[in-house]
């Protein structure tokens, strides 16, 4: 072994992780060495010294309050993972942005054609616009006051299919609050 | 109960393991995270982050080894960018004088005198004012190797880097670390 392999495998010699040939090889080169020998009494040295600073101690009681900060903070997330499956986010929100309103196109669609104006008539204006809230386009058919239902849905896919899903709420609602007057 | 197993079922979602794993732990994350940060608040920041995000990516870890790494990735990439946005200056140890021929001898003739305890404290005092002005990953490697016993291979993960590395780290700062003390000694 040479001075510059001495140097390269220090570590290994110091921690003990060489095998007994090794060794022996080493250390017949320390004895032989001084300046070698020098510099692994030097390592030794230094190692031992840092390895014996210790981190002075937290403050008592430090470790339970740490524990159950962890714990506190590793549940938060775990809800917070559930209420997102609800709350979509990011690629899964795209997508609901366009399933959302195409399913309420679809129900609206279907709802129109089946539609039977009940004898007598049913005429927008007998909705409230209270009632419709700050749908502008859905307030607009019903203060025409000449639209029936189903032209109203129709309307609604034709001007703002994208808003078709929260006019379908709102027809709904209507109707639920309204029908019997008809 | 082994730590195979503890880390086995802390990645199937058992939550008393992953208590287990942090009661294991979280001496040695937080000791990491004083020696580099030097103080107890952040050193507690670094140590509650830590096992937060271990938590949050149970599932990429594979096995022991990568779980001991990926604790001291987490521990020692957070305390890094604590490091950085404080901008601390480092003052490095590189423009230290011709390195003396015997720092060990200092330190002998020093432990052996009647007041070695002070001494000695003195003397780990400076090593520790030293390793402080290492650059960082240098500065992480002697930490994480020299100071708190992980092996070379676990450095190597921890840091993203080969174990030749870690290893060439160790020399240099250990170089600048025994020229500084060299120097204070004088």
């Amino acid at each position: 072994m040479n001075c510059r392999e001495i140097h390269f495998y220090i570590d290994d010699y110091l921690s003990g992780s060489f095998s007994p040939g090794l060794r022996e090889e080493f250390e017949g080169h320390l004895q032989s060495c001084f300046d070698c020998r020098n510099f692994a009494d030097e390592e030794k040295n230094l190692m031992e010294r840092m390895r014996d600073r210790a981190v002075p101690e937290p403050p008592p009681g430090y470790w339970e309050q740490l524990e159950t900060r962890i714990g506190a903070r590793v549940l938060a997330d775990e809800i917070g993972k559930i209420g997102a499956e609800y709350v979509p986010s990011g690629s899964r929100a795209a997508m609901w942005r366009i399933l959302v309103p195409l399913a309420a196109v679809l129900v609206l669609m279907f709802l129109s054609f089946s539609w039977k104006e009940p004898s007598g008539g049913m005429r927008a204006s007998s909705f409230s616009p209270e009632l419709i809230g700050n749908y502008s386009v859905v307030q607009m058919e019903f203060r025409a006051d000449t639209v029936s239902v189903p032209e109203i849905m129709n309307s609604l896919l034709l001007t703002s299919p994208g808003m078709a899903g929260y006019g379908l709420i709102q027809m709904e609602r209507l109707t639920r609050m309204g029908w019997e007057e008809f | 109960m082994e730590l195979r197993d503890l880390v086995e079922r802390f990645i199937k979602g058992d939550q008393k393991a992953f208590a287990e794993l942090v009661r294991r732990y979280e001496r040695k994350v937080y000791s990491i995270a004083y020696r580099m940060l030097e103080n107890h608040l952040d050193a507690d920041e670094v140590t509650q982050e830590t096992f937060v995000r271990i938590y949050e990516k149970r599932h990429e870890i594979r096995d022991t080894n990568f779980f001991t790494s990926l604790i001291l990735r987490i521990a020692t990439n957070y305390a890094i960018d604590l490091l950085r946005k404080k901008q601390r200056r480092f003052i490095s140890v590189d423009d230290t004088d011709e390195m003396l021929p015997t720092v060990e001898v200092e330190m002998a003739a020093l432990t052996e005198s009647p007041d070695s305890a002070l001494l000695n404290e003195e003397l780990g005092a400076i090593i520790e004012k030293g390793i402080g002005l290492l650059p960082t990953r240098q500065r992480v490697t002697v930490i994480l190797h020299d100071v708190e016993g992980f092996s070379k291979t676990e450095v190597a993960m921890a840091m993203g880097c080969p174990e030749a590395t870690v290893r060439s780290n160790l020399h240099i700062a250990r170089a600048k670390l025994k020229k500084w003390l060299a120097k204070r000694l004088k």
